[in-house]
C-alpha cells in the first residue's frame, strides 16, 4: 500500500452496536487507522449524507445486515489516500470520489474508510466534495427510474411520497425530458410545494376523491408505470387506478404494512409489480454504460439531481443528528462533515 | 340437446343446471361436432362464479375445452368429414353441451395416440405450461422451477415437459403425503406446504439461496410464502386464483429486482402472431403423438351429473383432470 497516513493514527466514527435504534445504538468512537486490503482503497471522508436506508439500516429493517459493531453508513465523498494491491485501487489514489461502503464492511459515517475500488466514482472538477456526499444514492436512483421509464416505453408515469428529495429531483428530471410524470402526496402543503416547482399534475392522497382523480388522470395520461416509495396499501391503489399492462416499481417502503396484490390485477389486468434496488440495477449494467450514466447524473446534479442540505453536522452530533434527519427528512439532507468542516 | 348451463353468476353447485337447448345447425363453413368428453378447469368455475377476466352474456353454457367426433360438415368445409376424431382448441365457449358448431380453424384431428377424455384436457394445460417453462421463464437444461399445486393436471404437465426439455421441476403440494408421488413422476423435490419451511426445503433441494423462477396458481398465503423467499433478481408468475385469496409482500420487496406478474392464456393468444401459435400448437401436438405428454384423467362424470362433477372439481387430492363425458349414444 502506498502510505499516505502515519502509523498509530487514530480516527473518530460512528460505530452501531445493536439494532435497537436508541441514542446508545449509535456512539462515537476513536479508532486505528484501517489498512486498505487487495482490491479496496482508503478515503479521507470529507462528508457523508444520511438517507432513508440508513433509518433502515439502523433498525436493523435493511436489506443488509452487518456484523456488529461497525460503522454505519452508506455514502460519502473524500479523497482516495492509500490503495491496496490492484490496478482500479492505485488508479485512484489522489483523486476525489463519491462513494457506496461495502456490503459487508465498515461504513462511510467516519473520517477514514476503507472502500471497495469498484464502488468509487472520482468526482468531475466542476462538483465539489459537499455534492459528491449525496451523488450516488438519490440521483441515481432517479436517473434510473426514469431511464428505466422511458426506455420502455411507457407514456406517462406516477410517483409516490413525490415531495422527498428523490421525488423532487424526479419532478425535475421530467420537466426536462418533458415526460408527463404524475406527483402523489399526502398533505396539501406538498401540493403547493410542488406546484410552486412546476410540477403539472400533484395528487394529493388524502383527499376522499383520490382514488377516482388517479385513475382518471393515469388513464388519461396512459401512465403505465409507477416509482413508488410508499408500498402498503398505496400500492394496490396505484395497480388498481392504473391502465391494463401498467408496472409498479416500489423502491422505498415508508408504509411498514404489507402490500396486497389481488390475483385478478397481476391475471387478467396483466399488471406487474418489481422492486428497484440501486445496488441490484447498477450491477446490471455494463461499465460503459454505468460511466455514461456516471457522467450524466454528475453534470445532472448541479441542476436537476440537485439536492437540499439542512445542515452539516460534525460526527459528535451523533444519534442527535440521525433524530434531526428524521425529523425534518423534506426540509434536505443532515450532512456529516468531517475534520472539522462546515 | 342437454347442456349445462347458468342463468347467473354464483356458486356452480347452486347455479349450473342441466337444460334442454336446440342443436345448433352448422353453416356452410362450420363444422358441427358430437362432443363426447369436456374438460373442468378452474376457469370454468371461475366463469360460472364471475370472478374471471371474462364474463358471458348470460344465460350461458359453460366449458371451453372438448373433444369428439365430427356429426357433418357446411359444403364449403373440405378438411373435416363425418367420422373424424377432433378436438376443439381452447378458446371455444360453451362445450358442456352435446354439439357445438365451429370453424374448422378452431378444431385438430385428435392423434391416435389421445383418447377423446385425455384430448379434451390436453390443450389449456398442457399449453399453459409449456409456454410458462419455455417462453415466459425461459428454462434452461437443468435449470430449477418451483412450481405451486404440484400435484394438480397443470402441475402433472409441466413433470411431463420437464422430462422432455431438461429442466427440473421443485412441486409444492398441500400434504406430506402427496410427496412420493410427483417424485415418482420426476420431481427434483417436492415441498409440502403445510410443514416444510419453503426457504430452507428449496435450498436443501436445488444448493440455491433464494428462489430464482417461480409459476403459482395458488396465490394466498402459498404465494406470500414464497414471495418472501425470492432471490434477488426473480421471476414470479401467477396464473390461477386457486386461493381466491390476495397475494402479500413485505417491504424487502424493495432489496430486489425480483419481478412479480401474472400469466393469461387468452391475452397470449391475442398477442402472438397466427404463425407463432401454429408453430407451438405443432411441436406441442408432436409431443401428444409420440406419447411424450400424456393427459391424465382423474375421474369422468357423465353430462347429468353437474353436482358430482362440481364436487369432484372442488376437493383437495385430485389425480388429474376431472372429464365430462356422455351422453352414451344409442348403438347404431
Amino acid at each position: 500500500m502506498s502510505d499516505a497516513t502515519p502509523a498509530g493514527a487514530t480516527m473518530q466514527a460512528l460505530e452501531l452496536r445493536d439494532y435497537a435504534d436508541t441514542p446508545e445504538s449509535l456512539r462515537l468512537v476513536e479508532r486505528p487507522l484501517p489498512k486498505p486490503a487487495a482490491g479496496y482503497v482508503l478515503v479521507r471522508m470529507a462528508y457523508a449524507a444520511i438517507n432513508p436506508s440508513d433509518l433502515l439500516f439502523l433498525r436493523g429493517e435493511y436489506g443488509i445486515k452487518k456484523k456488529l459493531p461497525v460503522i454505519a453508513g452508506f455514502e460519502g465523498s473524500g479523497t482516495v489516500v492509500a490503495a491496496g494491491p490492484g490496478w482500479r485501487g492505485r488508479l485512484l489514489v489522489g483523486r476525489r470520489v463519491a462513494c457506496l461502503a461495502g456490503d459487508a464492511t465498515d461504513g462511510t459515517w467516519a473520517e477514514y474508510a476503507v472502500i471497495p475500488a469498484e464502488r468509487c466514482f472520482p468526482l468531475s472538477d466542476q462538483l465539489t466534495l459537499e455534492q459528491g456526499a449525496h451523488l450516488l444514492v438519490n440521483p441515481l436512483t432517479a436517473w434510473g427510474l426514469l431511464h428505466t421509464a422511458r426506455s420502455q416505453g411507457h407514456a406517462a408515469a406516477i410517483q409516490t411520497a413525490a415531495a422527498s428529495q428523490l421525488g423532487r429531483m424526479l419532478v425535475r428530471l421530467s420537466e426536462r425530458f418533458s415526460y408527463p410524470l404524475i406527483n402523489i402526496v399526502r398533505r396539501q402543503a406538498q401540493v403547493e410545494l410542488l406546484r410552486a416547482q412546476g410540477a403539472a399534475y400533484v395528487l394529493n392522497s388524502s383527499t376522499p376523491s383520490f382514488a377516482s382523480d388517479l385513475r382518471e388522470l393515469a388513464q388519461e395520461l396512459r401512465a403505465t408505470v409507477a416509482f413508488d416509495a410508499v408500498a402498503g396499501a398505496m400500492t394496490g391503489q396505484l395497480l388498481t387506478a392504473m391502465p391494463n399492462h401498467s408496472r409498479v416499481i416500489v423502491y422505498g417502503a415508508l408504509d411498514a404494512a404489507p402490500i396486497q396484490l389481488d390475483a385478478q390485477r397481476l391475471v387478467f389486468e396483466d399488471k406487474t409489480l418489481s422492486g428497484f434496488w440501486l445496488a441490484e440495477w447498477a450491477t446490471s449494467l455494463r461499465l460503459p454504460e454505468l460511466l455514461r450514466i456516471g457522467s450524466t447524473v454528475q453534470h445532472l446534479a448541479q441542476f436537476e439531481l440537485a439536492t437540499s442540505v439542512q445542515a452539516h453536522i460534525p460526527l459528535s452530533a451523533g444519534y442527535q443528528g440521525v433524530q434531526q434527519y428524521r425529523a425534518s427528512m423534506t426540509a434536505g439532507k443532515v450532512v456529516w462533515a468531517m475534520h472539522g468542516a462546515e | 340437446m342437454k347442456a349445462i348451463r347458468f342463468h347467473q353468476f354464483g356458486a356452480p353447485a347452486q347455479v349450473l343446471t342441466v337444460e334442454d337447448i336446440p342443436q345448433p345447425e352448422p353453416a356452410a363453413d362450420e363444422v358441427l361436432v358430437r362432443l363426447t368428453a369436456r374438460s373442468v378447469n378452474p376457469s370454468d368455475l371461475y366463469t360460472v362464479m364471475g370472478t374471471y377476466g371474462i364474463r358471458p352474456k348470460l344465460p350461458a353454457t359453460a366449458g371451453n375445452e372438448g373433444a369428439g367426433v365430427v356429426e357433418r360438415v357446411g359444403a364449403d368445409v373440405t378438411n373435416f368429414k363425418p367420422g373424424d376424431r377432433v378436438t376443439v382448441l381452447p378458446g371455444a365457449t360453451g362445450t358442456w353441451c352435446e354439439y357445438v358448431t365451429l370453424k374448422p380453424a378452431a378444431l385438430l384431428p385428435t392423434p391416435p395416440s389421445l383418447s377423446d377424455e385425455q384430448a379434451a384436457c390436453a390443450w389449456v394445460n398442457y399449453l399453459t405450461a409449456w409456454i410458462l417453462a419455455l417462453e415466459e421463464l425461459d428454462l434452461q437444461a437443468d435449470e430449477p422451477v418451483l412450481v405451486t399445486a404440484g400435484a394438480s393436471h397443470l402441475g402433472r404437465a409441466m413433470l411431463q415437459l420437464a422430462q422432455h426439455s431438461g429442466f427440473k421441476v421443485v412441486a409444492t403440494v398441500r400434504r406430506a403425503e402427496q410427496r412420493q408421488e410427483l417424485l415418482d413422476a420426476g420431481a427434483l423435490g417436492v415441498i409440502a406446504t403445510d410443514s416444510d419451511d419453503i426457504a430452507k426445503a428449496w435450498h436443501a433441494i436445488t444448493g440455491r439461496k433464494g428462489i430464482h423462477k417461480v409459476i403459482d396458481a395458488v396465490g394466498g398465503a402459498t404465494g406470500s410464502a414464497i414471495l418472501e423467499a425470492l432471490a434477488p433478481r426473480a421471476t414470479f408468475i401467477l396464473y390461477g386464483l386457486m386461493s381466491q385469496q390476495p397475494l402479500q409482500i413485505g417491504g424487502q420487496l424493495i432489496f430486489s429486482e425480483a419481478v412479480i406478474r401474472g400469466f393469461w392464456l387468452v391475452r397470449w393468444f391475442q398477442q402472438r402472431t397466427p404463425e407463432h401459435v401454429a408453430s407451438v400448437f405443432g411441436q406441442i401436438g408432436q409431443l401428444f403423438a409420440n406419447g411424450t405428454l400424456n393427459p391424465v384423467i382423474d375421474s369422468t362424470f357423465d353430462l347429468d351429473d353437474v353436482s358430482g362433477m362440481v364436487e369432484r372439481s372442488l376437493a383437495p387430492g385430485r389425480q388429474g383432470k376431472v372429464i365430462i363425458t356422455g351422453p352414451q349414444q344409442p348403438a347404431s
